[in-house]
């Protein structure tokens, strides 16, 4: 069935892609003749020379060359590179038949470090309102590092190798199970390793105006006529980072998934995510999105709970996936190597052509269809009440898959949308963002009041979750750099909040059986440790002082004033509401009397009634959690230093500088008729 | 470019602020390390070690605010607040959130309060368990960081984890209802982020009626000249002694400036301070913000300040550097800074207006005036605090008094610093500040007077602590934020001194277990500032009185404002020396270890110097006033917005102290004779207004969860019944049955 429906879908972007483009005057080469013309580097420059030849009978009149630079905010290819004719003029007349020479030359400034970036050369012509063009590729690192173009990929492939891996490792007769773990973590730190190696080589200091749009890997290819695209930069690095992170979260405090199943859909997942999080085109995003759907809705983790509860994520799935689909619906662009195209997928293509796009999608402005499709979506990842009801049945069922799939997909359904909302379609995003915060406030009002009526450990965790889910909302409407930094930060802090929590739920389960979670009180005495990291664990959940998740609550309350006040208000009270849930949640386990019962249970007999001492692994895992939360709460600067660049660049593009704000940048406002605000 | 000017508050840079944090988190890390010890020897040793620690590190802190305000004192008149560089949290843009610390005329008082309550907390916390030891140093040291930080965002940081720590460290087993009261406590933290950021919006832009935000074309920095007093002037003709210029810029930690095609140096090629540092002469050393008077050659440049990546450079045009001027570079805009917010507000323009204030004046979101609507979180933010911090928790009826008064001093402190640092905004707006005093008087009064009944004595003296936070923030709105902030300490130091002489936390064990202490007698004057004039919060009192009857509040009779004031003074009066006179002269029951002595002395007497600091001399106005304060005490050098002819004011002054009189002779008539059940027996109001359910907190829950409180309910809703403490009188009788 799934894969029946990814047939499909294939086969109809491919139809979308494959639909002629008008034929044009010119033909533009490399001068080796390549499609793609690839910057070499000649004396200190990077250089490129390219032919224009006039493949039609008749006479065409160049009237200019210009590199495809989109608006001096919103710049597409860096300022310093130039493009003329061999004999340094931008005009002529090519006589049919006849070719002519051009050079692209950039002069890289110093210090800047990205491995590839893309730019377009167009040629003008008296003729044609289109312009010619032809696509251009640059390294600035050179050939100094190999693997760095192969990170994205290897964030995709490491995992579903691990997926294989455990299947291999499920045929061994004895420590089978062990073995499970055993792959599905060493291929979650090789892909953590991959990240940390992407983090260390990743400048801060680049920005969208050096060349690479900001991404310091980037990837674009034509592979059947689909322009897939990988890259990652200050907002998805972030994401590479959580994904293995909650995968050993998952191993550390997963000795209690029944067999090799649960991990072969966890890596799987852990696969999609990573696709989506690495993407830089529809089609891929689409099929991430669309295994993590699969995954879930497979997963077995529903008999308990309504049936419909089962279809809600891949429903939210599809709701993205159609809004992804449909974005690039009847606009004209350009692939990456400038032939001309009507549905273009990459998302920096869209994101140029849907700037000044007015072409209608089933007689409504394209906005109106397709972002409230991706917010619903987005809205059902996050496990926000009414939409995500598969979120909390999984916690309860699946202790290993829930840690990656209900704090990880919610993450990356966040990111999606703010990807999608500030890099590709900002004036959808523009458009939405008084109903975009009211939607995320009143949802965490919600989660609030639902974190309230549970009053044990376990209920409350995904009502809690979803508060910051719902703030996540209202930070993106904010349109401020700051508010889009403050949703990377609720996405990572409730997915990193949510691993602690479920990891120390499967550590009592394991102790007194799931039955008994909801039973213990009095955990400080009896097991401190446990206790601490359950206090890390809610406080951050919370948002609490100390944990990460408070700087993105700051961050979105001050972030989100400017643009959303109204609801700014309405989160301070599911704050305030969902503060009280967590404390109650912890007090009452951390607090009281470990109960009688519970000692006298079978389980604890053996260990004369007390709570055994977390293993070696369970320890490191649940404590580097706590280090790590704390750490990213009280010196965020070091994670954050990475993600700012990004976020200013994103919230840039949505939400431009005023022309008379007296920063070194560029001061002309891109849409003027967008409320903008900067901090 | 930018032409402004202004008088801004030199800094000077005091790295020993830090160790106020620093020490107790040491302290409390040694008492973690104790706990945690598995030896019972070497837990012994620890244990030892840590508890002699944690009242050193108590003392110290005491000694190191001191040292700071000396030095503060001593120093240039220019200088008015010393700072603490920190570390930034975060940096966006040109927002930038960090950790440095400000001791200022607002800060010092209430970290002065603090610590000293903190100090006496733990001595007496010295037999206790190393928990509460150790949660208490910790708490400590955040509520330090509360109270110093300049930051919005790390104080309100402060504030939380102080709570969260006190909860956790001190109640025995707290419930439902504590959780509810930590929650009501972060709503109002938040609120007062929310109202900084309000505030920070508004000085950059505005909102349009459409709901989208412009903002304002103010420059981002601009640089603003004073010249130092102990420069020798350079007139026409003459060639100054020293060329340089001084820079100063304490904003965004960590950035560097370049001057012209220069970089800015701390130390330059030469080994000489400052200067400029070239390619083929670099710098020793680069300056990196924060420094002050920074020599640099004077010219007119071009300044970059380079903030590193992630932000905007921030450039400032043609920055005159003259001989023997400072040079202030001041950040303009979104801020969460309460001094940079504060600085910017000074700043007039080349047409010699406000161009911050008048943004902010301007300002109107949803509909309302910026500054209403500041106004309206800030109360939210107090009483939210206030009322999450007023013992809110599942005590037991023997637990110590310290316990509740350390909740309730947490956050009563920080949010009082915020709403001092925040008033002037407030004072902006007519509506607001009118709206803003009246519910900050009658929360005052009714907080007292509720005090005034309360059987308990940690609950009337967290309520007396709320009420002086409620009159505190009524004074910063009227003009008087150091009248405000002094009033808060004052009062606050009274309170512990009362709670730490009287011992009990009933009053029915209270009874009699002071009898004779010193220290009892002189809290309660401090705490009431009556009997006798000049001697704790009376001096304060006397000049919100006068700001609050001399206020420009429209149609609103001003003086009925100050009526109210002195009304809530009079109960709070009263409360006051109810539970002295109760604790000295009622029925003794027994005594309490190490009650009395000379230790509750500490707090009532700093409490007093303070407040004779505030109305004399160095907090407020000049040295020479000093004498004038024995006659005419703090209102005649309140800041009021209009100024009033002597008499009226003196008149005033009268007023505000008869109040407090009228308080005190009433407790006296009752309590001073008769066993203080039967003086309580034949109250007016008694049965209604000495339950414990009709707080605030019910009704804060009512009136803002209006919405919710069918989901609030389930909150409360399984949990025990809280252990109520019945009324003396039934018991009494139950007793003779």
């Amino acid at each position: 069935m799934t894969r029946a429906l990814l047939g499909a879908l294939l086969a109809v972007v491919s139809l979308l892609v494959s639909l002629p483009a008008s034929a044009a005057p010119l033909a533009l080469r490399a001068d080796n003749g390549a499609r793609m013309l690839e910057l070499t580097e000649t004396s200190g420059d990077l250089v490129g020379r390219f032919t224009i030849e006039n493949s039609t009978s008749d006479r065409v009149q160049i009237t200019g060359l210009s590199l495809r630079r989109g608006a001096e905010q919103d710049g597409f290819a860096p300022r310093d590179m130039t493009v003329q004719l061999e004999e340094g003029t931008s005009a002529a007349t090519l006589e049919p038949g006849t070719k002519r020479v051009g050079v692209v030359r950039w002069t890289k400034p110093r210090g800047i470090a990205f491995e590839r970036g893309y730019a377009m050369v167009l040629v003008h012509t008296a003729d044609s309102e289109a312009p010619v063009a032809l696509g251009v590729r640059y390294r600035s690192l050179g050939t100094g590092d190999p693997a760095l173009p192969w990170i994205p990929v290897g964030l995709v492939l490491v995992p579903l190798l691990g997926a294989l891996g455990v299947l291999g490792a499920a045929r061994r007769r004895d420590g089978a199970k062990r073995a499970v773990r055993t792959v599905v973590g060493a291929s979650a730190g090789v892909s953590l390793l991959l990240a940390l190696y992407a983090l260390l080589r990743f400048d801060p200091a680049l920005t969208r105006f050096d060349g690479s749009e900001g991404f310091f890997v980037l990837y674009r290819r034509l592979v059947g006529g689909v322009e897939l695209g990988f890259g990652l930069d200050g907002l998805s690095l972030s994401f590479a980072l959580l994904l293995p992170l909650l995968v050993l979260a998952a191993v550390g405090s997963g000795r209690l998934a029944e067999d090799h199943r649960e991990w072969t859909s966890l890596s799987l997942a852990h696969a999609g995510l990573a696709l989506v999080v690495v993407s830089l085109d529809v089609v891929s995003a689409s099929v991430g999105l669309a295994l993590v759907g699969a995954v879930i809705a497979t997963s077995g983790a529903f008999a308990e709970a309504p049936k419909w509860t089962r279809w809600t994520a891949p429903a939210g799935a599809a709701l993205v996936v159609a809004g992804l689909l449909l974005l690039p619906l009847g606009v004209a662009g350009f692939t990456v190597e400038g032939d001309a195209t009507r549905y273009p997928t990459a998302m920096l293509e869209l994101s140029r052509v849907l700037a000044g796009d007015t072409t209608l999608l089933g007689g409504v402005h394209r906005a109106v269809v397709v972002w409230p499709l991706l917010v619903l979506g987005t809205g059902a990842l996050l496990g926000l009440p009414l939409l995500g009801a598969w979120a909390r049945p999984l916690a309860s069922s699946r202790a290993a898959l829930a840690v990656v799939v209900v704090g990880g997909l919610g993450a990356v359904g966040g990111y999606l949308l703010l990807r999608t909302g500030a890099l590709v379609f900002p004036m959808a995003l523009a458009w939405s963002t008084p109903a975009l915060a009211v939607f995320g406030a009143v949802a965490a009002l919600v989660a609030a009041l639902e974190a309230c009526r549970s009053s044990r450990w376990s209920q409350g965790l995904v009502p809690l979750a979803s508060v910051s889910g719902g703030l996540a909302f209202v930070a993106i409407g904010s349109l401020t750099a700051i508010g889009l930094q403050a949703a990377v930060v609720l996405l990572v802090g409730r997915a990193l909040g949510l691993a602690g929590a479920l990891g120390v739920r499967s550590a009592l389960a394991e102790r007194v059986g799931r039955e008994g979670v909801d039973r213990v009180s009095g955990l400080a005495r009896e097991h401190p440790l446990l206790a601490l990291v359950a206090a890390v664990a809610a406080a951050s959940l919370a948002g609490l002082p100390g944990g990460a998740l408070f700087v993105g609550v700051a961050e979105t309350v001050v972030g989100s004033l400017p643009s959303a006040p109204g609801a700014t208000l309405i989160t301070l009270l599911a704050l305030g509401l969902a503060t009280a849930a967590a404390a109650r949640a912890w007090l009452a386990l951390g607090l009281g009397k470990f109960p009688e019962e519970l000692r006298g249970s079978s389980r604890l007999v053996p260990f004369a009634g007390k709570l055994p001492p977390l293993r070696g692994a369970e320890k490191l895992g649940l404590l580097g959690f706590a280090a790590l939360t704390i750490l990213l709460g009280v010196v965020p600067r070091g994670w954050l230093l990475r993600v700012d660049g990004a976020a200013l660049d994103h919230g840039g593009r949505v939400n431009p500088p005023g022309a008379l704000e007296v920063v070194q940048t560029p001061a002309e406002p891109v849409n003027p008729e967008a409320p903008h605000a900067r901090a | 470019m930018f032409d402004y000017s202004g008088s801004l508050d030199g800094a000077q840079l005091d790295w020993t602020l830090w160790s106020c944090v620093a020490l107790p988190w040491l302290a409390a890390l040694l008492a973690l390390r104790a706990a945690l010890a598995s030896d019972a020897q070497e837990r012994e040793r620890l244990s030892r070690l840590a508890r002699q620690a944690s009242w050193v590190c108590a003392a110290l802190v005491v000694g190191v605010l001191v040292l700071a305000a000396v030095r503060l004192g001593t120093a240039a008149p220019e200088v008015r607040r010393a700072l603490a560089p920190g570390w930034t949290v975060l940096s966006i843009g040109t927002l930038d959130v960090n950790t440095a610390l400000v001791l200022t005329a607002f800060s010092l008082p209430l970290a002065l309060a603090a610590a000293v309550a903190g100090a006496l907390f733990i001595v007496r916390a010295q037999r206790a368990s190393l928990r509460r030891l150790g949660g208490g140093s910790a708490a400590l040291g955040s509520v330090m960081l509360g109270v110093l930080a300049d930051d919005v965002v790390i104080a309100v940081m402060g504030a939380a984890l102080a709570h969260c720590l006190l909860l956790v460290c001190l109640a025995p087993e707290p419930g439902a209802r504590s959780a509810l009261s930590f929650g009501l406590g972060r709503l109002g933290e938040l609120c007062l982020i929310a109202a900084m950021a309000l505030g920070a919006w508004a000085v950059g832009g505005n909102w349009v009626a459409g709901g989208g935000y412009v903002p304002g074309f103010l420059p981002r920095v601009v640089g603003v000249e004073h010249a130092l007093e102990s420069a020798t002037p350079v007139t026409a003709g003459s060639v100054p002694s020293d060329p340089n210029g001084r820079l100063t810029f304490t904003a965004l930690p960590g950035a560097t400036l370049r001057v012209g095609s220069a970089v800015l140096c701390a130390v330059d090629a030469d080994g000489r301070d400052g200067g400029v540092g070239v390619v083929s002469r670099p710098c020793r050393r680069v300056a990196t913000s924060p420094f002050t008077e920074l020599p640099a050659p004077a010219a007119l440049h071009e300044v970059v300040i380079v903030t590193g990546p992630g932000t905007y450079d921030l450039a400032v045009e043609k920055v005159r550097i003259r001989p023997g001027v400072t040079t202030d570079l001041v950040l303009l805009g979104p801020t969460t800074s309460l001094t940079r917010l504060a600085d910017q507000a000074r700043l007039r323009d080349a047409s010699g207006a406000f161009p911050a204030k008048s943004a902010l004046s301007a300002a109107r979101v949803l509909g309302v005036p910026a500054p209403t609507g500041i106004a309206v979180l800030l109360l939210i933010g107090l009483l939210s605090s206030m009322t999450a911090l007023l013992a809110r928790r599942e005590s037991a009826p023997d637990d110590p008094v310290d316990d509740d008064l350390a909740l309730a001093l947490g956050g009563v402190l920080v949010a009082a610093k915020i709403v001092a640092g925040l008033g002037f905004v407030v004072a902006l707006s007519g509506l607001g500040t009118v709206l803003a005093i009246l519910v900050s008087v009658l929360v005052a009064a009714w907080l007292a007077l509720r005090a005034a009944y309360a059987r308990n004595t940690a609950r009337a003296l967290g309520l007396l602590a709320s009420a002086s936070a409620a009159t505190g923030a009524a004074c910063v709105f009227a003009g008087a934020p150091v009248h405000g902030v002094v009033h808060v300490a004052v009062v606050c130091l009274g309170l512990v001194g009362l709670g730490a002489a009287s011992g009990w936390p009933s009053l029915e064990k209270a009874a009699g277990s002071a009898s004779g202490s010193p220290g009892l007698w002189l809290s309660a004057q401090v705490a009431a500032g009556a009997p006798l004039p000049l001697i704790g919060a009376g001096v304060t009192l006397d000049g919100g009185v006068r700001a609050l009857s001399s206020l420009d509040a429209g149609s609103v009779p001003p003086w009925l404002l100050g009526l109210l004031l002195c009304v809530g003074a009079s109960f709070t009066s009263f409360a006051c020396w109810r539970i002295a006179f109760v604790a000295a002269r009622g029925k003794r029951v027994e005594t309490l270890e190490g009650a009395a002595g000379s230790l509750p002395l500490a707090p009532p007497v700093l409490g007093a110097v303070l407040a004779l600091l505030a109305a004399s001399g160095p907090l407020l106005a000049p040295l020479e006033t000093m004498l004038r304060a024995w006659w005419v005490p703090a209102a005649e050098i309140a800041p009021p917005s209009q100024p009033l002819l002597g008499d009226v004011a003196l008149g005033f002054v009268v007023l505000g102290f008869a109040a407090a009189v009228i308080g005190f002779v009433f407790a006296r008539r009752r309590y001073a004779r008769d066993d203080w059940a039967t003086a309580e027996s034949s109250r007016v109001f008694g049965g209604r207004l000495s339950g414990e359910t009709p707080e605030l907190t019910p009704i804060v829950s009512k009136f803002l969860f209006a919405e919710v409180s069918v989901v609030a309910a389930p909150l409360t809703a399984k949990e025990p019944a809280e252990p109520s403490v019945e009324p003396a009188r039934s018991k009494r009788k139950g007793k003779r049955r």
